[in-house]
């Protein structure tokens, strides 16, 4: 008997130790092991490509940062002393390699899943047209990152003599995730936004709907790149081949509710279940006028807004809270009637393009077809018709980019790219423009804190990255 | 009918020979020991199940015959058998073995002066010292020298950060090894045992204990044993109860009150202070003073019932136990912990080679949720930041409530635009647990010294977590979309773990003096975890919550992982005549988180120790009792990382406009390999004067290479970190325990003094890539102290304008904050350069009083909390402490904050060394007054012992340099799970309040 069970206990302990040697292998079960076979069919690469633009609707990025930073750091907003007092480091200007700024981690991110696409593109069996989508797609995404990251953290060239030689990014084309690149200049990095985007134009699809780029999507891009880069013409000619439409009446308000998509070209879909409320980076609502702001209107540049403009009423809500009124932003509030701040992230809409068009052609001298697109503008807008040449011209212009792309994360940038100072008012965050003040009002042209600083964390995993002169 | 009437007729012969022939006498005497009478002593008639217990005063009274042997057995003794002779009378004094008791090594017991392994033991009395409801890893706190345990926070409930000698990884996991009855679990598993089913605790501090446990006991190894019934013992019924109150203990912060705030507010020209316009609203709001702290949070009240009954008889033991234990904790309106477990261990002998055993307990927790985290949604920074005037209910111009269309009261949103109250009520959470245990094994002896064992542990966690919005709630205003207010979230888990061991003990003595004994073993542990959450939106009533009543499906998540690690061992251990002890292990573990090629590794350890009071030339010492010098040296190994930490992996927990969607995930390293530690430890063992004096001299030295840290990678490259093995840390550190007996039955007075102390200093000596490493706040360089913090130094006040000022990296003073001029604060670290406890029980007759202190030595935290409350203006809005008043008014100020921002146009609410404050601190953690009721009293309510107490924690604390309580956690308790890296201690931001509890008790048994 003692035998018989001595037996079984060493066959058992015998067994266990052969077998186990397998049982080791365990297999995750919500991801797969990255292999030749990741990325095959035609769902595959669409499953992948959507992963792209989950990426950048992500918080870091188009979900939030990239629609707020800009406006934070310029003059269209003050701080509401009730708010949470968030970005209060981004507003002073106070920002340094510790307390870091901007979307800098998040948009490599993006690329990085735009450059898997592309690698895995070659084993894809499918049609040439659908690979040349996907492959536009991954391409353009690529570019828009790296455009945004340069925007950010580098000179623009049109601000400064100096902007084109000094540095600019790591432009990234590999999916090796322990690279350490070191940062080409602004030049040179333009050139690589603008060769992927003039590559994926020739191939993307016309048709993918405003949820992915198109092939529309990518000129309205590019008229963009264009002019921070200085390509007036290109910027002009691209200008004029992007089709759209001005939305105008109350189409306008609509397109910030995502009840209407006239006049957007792309932008980065946001459903409830994602849990994602650029919104709040503004403002939280309870009731439809008790709004609790982090950011209001700053008094003066509300006061910009002409009788009539329907984007007055369209960005613009009267907001109570703790006993005091503000002009607080709705732009970003929510869907229909929602006020969670849960909505669509509109990345490029055709006002923009019309407004490229005009700054563009004003660059390059052509001060009629200047005008035509800035009344083109004004007059969707519920404006009458702008008269006036050069300087004034050109301020209309500006004028009319403040008040059409105000808290769409371009305020900053626009005024970087011209070389100014951002001044703001001595107004206070109240609706009558009394209250408290901005702490700091100037950031003066040719500061360095228009380049926001690499984080020190990313300068220590990265040996060859250079941190930017200031910091 | 013959055969029947034969059986009564032998029946009765058998009765009459009994009562004629035995020759039964009355035997009484008094069973003590060194120290005096021992109450509860048992004394049991060998080869029967009858006995009895000595009294209070030591006495006992038996029927016993002449010629049987009486055993006189008490818990730290080493008994004493007695054959019954003439004499009515039989005194008895037994031994103390204080320093050879037994201890379990987990696989094996073993006394304590035969083996050469550095164990601290924590005893049933130990953890009744403190209150029930405490999670059993906070019982730890300076029961054994060099176990470090930080509670999570105050919350009931809660488990804690113990480290085991100092740090000994970094990303992979701190927590040691868990064995309950021999078989492994986790962290968040603690709560599954009931406190008082616990028979003893050993911590295994070096290598010659914990290699046996190679794998996973690199950060040492906590066995916990659970109490079983006792051979030829009748039924023993014990019934406690313990009843008791607490409260926050808030380090004397002192808030400002109404009438402050509004001058602060009004002389910054800021808030409703600034706005202010009449005496009257002045004096209304004046008068609407209450301090947020006392509205928000309460007093707790803890209970605790349990029972249990343990007894066996010549061939099984039985333990069945039941307890219900509950801590409201201290917010109102949140009903905190809740537990019940239930236990049965039985042990018996299925045939005269087969012993089983089993080990079985269910246990159910249920905790009522709320926000912990760094904003107005914990309790706990609003009750510090909202302002004193501020409502609870909103008030008219008249000063009346004012009510809804439900007629509820509005509530007052507050400056912060939340009103915790509120959300208590209607946004509840709850997080419930079932936790199911089980521990089977035999013994079967298969020759006369060789012992087969299998084992067959499980351990079942299942995990319920619901929380509701309530419709009509504030915060579904906020977040809901129109049409489908309300939201319903359930989510959970099943933790599923599998162990079979199969374990063959055998064991010789030769030549009388030679003991031997051997262990081979092999271990297999599997583990599945599954989880899931969904969530609803759309409800109609606040008392509707079910997933059903919601109109629409709002999200579902769930996931699914394994682990799995087989091991086998081998032990030697071997002893002349327990005076010359060695022992070697080796073992080689198998992980499923490594790469294919490195899933095994070695892990060995060899130890010696003399027992230098076993030799002639010491057996007639008056001084020296025992003495023994013992050393070890081995290695142990970690793989607490993520489960596929090595594979590279494309994820498909993403999706985009609600279709699915695909990612590059977790990089691959495919090199990834354990993280082993070596560790040397030598020690002495003394007792002296009859071991009157006893204590250990303790020094270690520990190095963990091939660390497994979490590396960041380069930004560019998109994937940020992996994990991988680099670098190299070491810790070492001496530890003294030293206790004596004062006063050994001196007029029935017995008084024990004792104490441990515990340096310990862990240095990093190599990085990745020889860069510093960061963690939020904190520094680990290479040479320097682990946990270092890395702040901007902050240089005071420019007594000519009340800006700031601040120290570059040079040293050089400037106005200017930036990031730039941080700096590793050398000495300055998360860690205690010394801790320890000082104990001391006094006895009386039935008396007694016990009382320990805790103290720590050195240790820096962040006061995020004073950061928050003595913002120089920048949280003006915000309640703040009295002391920001003391700001810079006017050139010539010193000694004064920076001027508020509202004043100097400067931010100076700077993170900086300003908010660092040394944490040293002692505190009288536990103090015990009990009585045992006279033992005449007790029985005539046919009661065999009946136990009165009163106890109190954290009573009293002395932290001179730190503002608030010094008992810090971790930042915020939400999204925390157990076993999770995090360095304790480091910030403070308010979290669950560290409470102070008085406690009445009483134990009965029968």
């Amino acid at each position: 008997m003692k035998k018989i069970i001595l037996s079984i206990g060493l066959l058992v302990s015998a067994i266990s130790f052969t077998s186990c040697e397998s049982e080791l292998e365990v297999k995750p079960f919500s991801s797969v092991v990255t292999d030749d076979n990741t990325y095959v069919t035609e769902e595959e690469f669409d499953q992948g490509v959507k992963g792209i633009y989950s990426n950048m609707r992500g918080g870091g990025y188009y979900g939030g940062t990239m629609f707020i930073v800009p406006d934070v750091t310029s003059d269209n907003v003050i701080i509401s002393q009730t708010g949470r007092l968030t970005q209060r480091t981004a507003n002073s200007w106070l920002y340094n390699s510790i307390s870091t700024v901007g979307a800098y981690y998040t948009n490599y991110g993006v690329i990085n899943r735009a450059n898997t696409i592309l690698k895995y593109l070659e084993n894809y069996q499918g049609s040439e047209s659908s690979k040349n989508n996907f492959k536009g797609e991954a391409l353009a995404t690529r570019a828009i990152s790296h455009f945004d990251i340069l925007r950010q953290f580098s000179k623009i060239p049109t601000q400064s003599a100096d902007a084109n030689q000094s540095l600019g990014i790591a432009y990234v084309t590999e999916v090796d995730a322990l690279q350490t690149p070191a940062r080409l200049n602004v030049a040179d990095s333009y050139a690589k936004v603008i060769a992927d985007l003039e590559e994926a134009l020739t191939i993307i699809g016309a048709d993918n709907g405003t949820g992915r780029l198109n092939e529309n999507a990518v000129k309205a891009i590019l008229t963009r790149v264009y002019l921070y880069n200085g390509d007036y013409q290109k910027a002009l000619d691209m200008s004029n081949d992007v089709n759209g439409e001005l939305a105008t009446g109350s189409t306008f308000e609509q397109i910030w509710t995502d009840q209407s998509e006239t006049e957007v070209l792309f932008k980065l879909l946001i459903t409830p279940e994602d849990n994602i409320a650029i919104g709040t980076l503004y403002s939280q609502s309870s009731s439809d006028t008790e709004i609790r702001s982090e950011y209001v209107f700053d008094y003066e540049f509300f006061q910009l807004y002409e009788g009539g403009d329907i984007r007055r009423s369209a960005y613009y809500k009267p907001g109570t809270w703790d006993g005091n009124d503000y002009n607080a932003i709705k732009k970003w509030l929510g869907k229909g009637t929602n006020r969670n701040g849960e909505v669509d992230a509109k990345v490029m809409r055709f006002g923009e393009v019309i407004l490229n068009r005009a700054e563009s052609a004003f660059m390059l001298g052509d001060e009629t077809a200047a005008l035509t697109a800035v009344n083109l503008l004004r007059n969707a807008r519920g404006l009458t018709n702008f008269s006036g040449s050069g300087e004034q011209l050109l301020n209309e212009i500006k004028l009319q980019r403040r008040l059409d792309l105000a808290f769409e994360g371009h305020r900053f940038f626009d005024i970087k790219r011209w070389g100014e100072s951002v001044i703001r008012s001595n107004k206070g965050d109240l609706a009558d423009g009394t209250g408290t003040p901005a702490l700091v009002r100037e950031l003066p042209s040719g500061d360095h804190r228009f380049q926001f600083p690499i984080s020190l964390a990313a300068l220590q995993a990265n040996e060859n990255l250079q941190q930017n002169p200031g910091y | 009918m013959k055969t029947k009437f034969n059986g009564i007729l032998t029946l009765l012969l058998v009765l009459v020979g009994h009562v004629v022939f035995a020759q039964q006498k009355t035997v009484t005497g008094t069973v003590s020991d060194e120290t005096g009478p021992l109450l509860g002593a048992t004394v049991l008639i060998k080869g029967t199940a009858s006995g009895t217990e000595t009294d209070f005063d030591g006495n006992y009274t038996i029927q016993v015959e002449k010629g049987q042997t009486l055993v006189f057995s008490f818990t730290g003794t080493d008994g004493k058998e007695v054959v019954v002779g003439d004499s009515n009378t039989i005194n008895v004094q037994l031994k103390s073995v204080n320093l050879i008791d037994e201890v379990s090594l987990g696989y094996v017991k073993k006394k304590r002066g035969a083996t050469a392994a550095g164990i601290s033991t924590v005893s049933a009395q130990d953890i009744q010292e403190v209150a029930q409801t405490t999670n059993i890893a906070n019982a730890l706190q300076g029961k054994a020298s060099g176990v470090t345990v930080t509670a999570r926070n105050g919350q009931p409930g809660q488990t804690a950060f113990v480290r085991i000698r100092g740090v000994g990884s970094i990303s992979s996991g701190q927590e040691p090894l868990y064995i309950v009855d021999g078989v492994p679990i986790d962290e968040a598993s603690l709560n599954l045992i009931n406190n008082s089913d616990i028979e003893s605790m050993s911590v295994l501090k070096d290598a010659g204990a914990a290699a046996i446990y190679g794998a996973r006991a690199s950060n040492g190894v906590v066995i916990i044993t659970t109490k079983g019934g006792k051979r030829n013992q009748d039924a023993k019924f014990s019934v406690t109860a313990q009843y008791g109150s607490t409260e926050r203990l808030d380090g004397g912060i002192e808030l400002m009150n109404a009438e402050q705030k509004l001058r602060y507010e009004r002389e910054l020209g800021v808030g409703v202070g600034a706005g202010i316009t009449s005496q009257t609203e002045w004096d209304r709001l004046v008068g609407l003073n209450h301090d947020w702290r006392n509205t928000i949070l309460r007093d707790g009240t803890v209970t605790s019932l349990g029972f249990n009954v343990a007894g066996g008889n010549e061939k099984s033991t039985y333990y069945v136990s039941l307890q219900k234990d509950s801590d409201t904790g201290i917010i109102k309106d949140v009903n905190g912990f809740d537990k019940t477990t239930a236990r049965v261990n039985i042990n018996f002998d299925a045939k005269d080679w087969l012993t089983l055993d089993a080990k079985t307990s269910v246990s159910y927790t249920k905790s009522v949720g709320f926000r912990d985290r760094n904003n107005v949604q914990s309790p706990f920074v609003a009750a510090m930041t909202y302002n004193p005037y501020e409502t609870v209910y909103q008030r008219d111009a008249d000063g009346n409530y004012v009510f809804n269309e439900r007629g509820e009261r509005e509530y007052n949103l507050t400056h912060s635009g939340y009103n915790v109250i509120e959300a208590i009520r209607k946004n509840p959470s709850q997080d419930e647990f079932v936790r199911l245990f089980g521990s089977f094994s035999a013994d079967a002896k298969i020759l006369e010294n060789l012992v087969y064992s299998p084992k067959l542990g499980v351990n079942y966690n299942v995990n319920r977590s619901e929380n509701f919005m309530f419709p009509s709630s504030i915060l579904s205003q906020f977040v809901s979309e129109d049409g489908t207010p309300g939201r319903k979230g359930e989510s959970g888990y099943y933790d599923f773990t599998y162990n079979f061991q199969n374990i063959i003990r055998y064991n010789t003595t030769f030549n009388d003096k030679h003991n031997l004994s051997v262990l081979a073993f092999t271990e297999y542990i599997s583990n599945d975890f599954r989880n899931y959450s969904v969530s609803a939106v759309g409800f109609s009533k606040d008392n509707i919550s079910q997933l059903g009543t919601g109109a629409e499906p709002d999200g579902a998540g769930g996931g699914r992982s394994q682990k799995r690690t087989f091991s086998i061992a081998g032990n030697v251990d071997y002893n002349y005549d327990e005076k010359y002890i060695f022992a070697g292990t080796l073992r080689r573990d198998g992980s499923s988180v490594f790469g294919a090629d490195n899933r095994f590794g070695t892990f060995f350890s060899v130890s010696g120790a003399w027992n230098l009071h076993n030799e002639k030339f010491l057996a007639d010492n008056k001084y020296i009792s025992s003495l023994k010098f013992r050393a070890s040296y081995g290695t142990l190994g970690n793989d607490r990382i993520g489960r596929y930490s090595s594979l590279g992996l494309t994820s498909y927990s993403t999706s985009y406009g609600n279709q699915p969607a695909s990612a590059p995930g977790q990089v691959e390293n495919p090199n990834l390999k354990w993280e082993s530690k070596a560790i040397t430890d030598v020690a002495v063992e003394y007792g002296l004067f009859n071991n009157r004096i006893r204590g250990i001299v303790d020094y270690y030295k520990s190095v963990t290479s091939d660390l497994l840290l979490s590396v960041p990678l380069p930004a560019e490259g998109g994937r940020f970190s992996r994990i991988e093995n680099v670098g190299e840390i070491q810790t070492q550190g001496i530890e003294l325990e030293l206790s004596g007996d004062i006063l050994r039955n001196y007029h029935d007075v017995t008084w024990t003094v004792g104490g441990n102390i515990a340096f310990t200093d862990t240095k990093v000596n190599k990085l990745v890539g020889d860069e510093p490493y960061y963690e939020t706040g904190l520094i680990l360089e290479e040479g320097e102290e682990i946990y270092t913090h890395y702040l901007v130094r902050y240089a005071g006040v420019n007594p000519a304008n009340g800006h700031a000022l601040y120290y570059d990296k040079d040293g050089n003073v400037t106005d200017q904050f930036s990031g730039d001029h941080t700096v590793a604060l050398k000495g300055k670290t998360v860690n205690a350069d010394f801790d320890g406890t000082i104990y001391t029980r006094v006895n009386w007759r039935g008396l007694e009083l016990s009382a320990n202190f805790y103290y720590k030595y050195g240790n820096y935290i962040l006061n995020g909390r004073k950061w928050r409350l003595e913002s120089d203006g920048s949280n003006a809005l915000d309640n703040q402490q009295v002391s920001a008043f003391n700001y810079w008014r006017q050139p010539g100020d010193t000694g004064v904050l920076p001027a508020p921002q509202q004043l100097s146009g400067i931010d100076s609410n700077q993170l900086t060394d300003r908010f660092l404050q040394d944490g040293s601190y002692i505190r009288l953690r536990t103090v015990k007054l009990s009585y045992n009721l006279p033992q005449k009293l007790v029985e005539k309510a046919y009661l065999s012992r009946v136990n009165v107490y009163v106890q109190g924690q954290n009573l009293w604390t002395y932290a001179p340099n730190y503002e608030g309580d010094p008992e810090i956690g971790i930042q915020t308790g939400e999204s925390y799970t157990a076993g999770e890296v995090r360095v304790p201690g480091a910030y403070d931001n308010g979290s669950y309040p560290t409470t102070r509890s008085y406690m009445f008790g009483i134990d009965i048994s029968f």
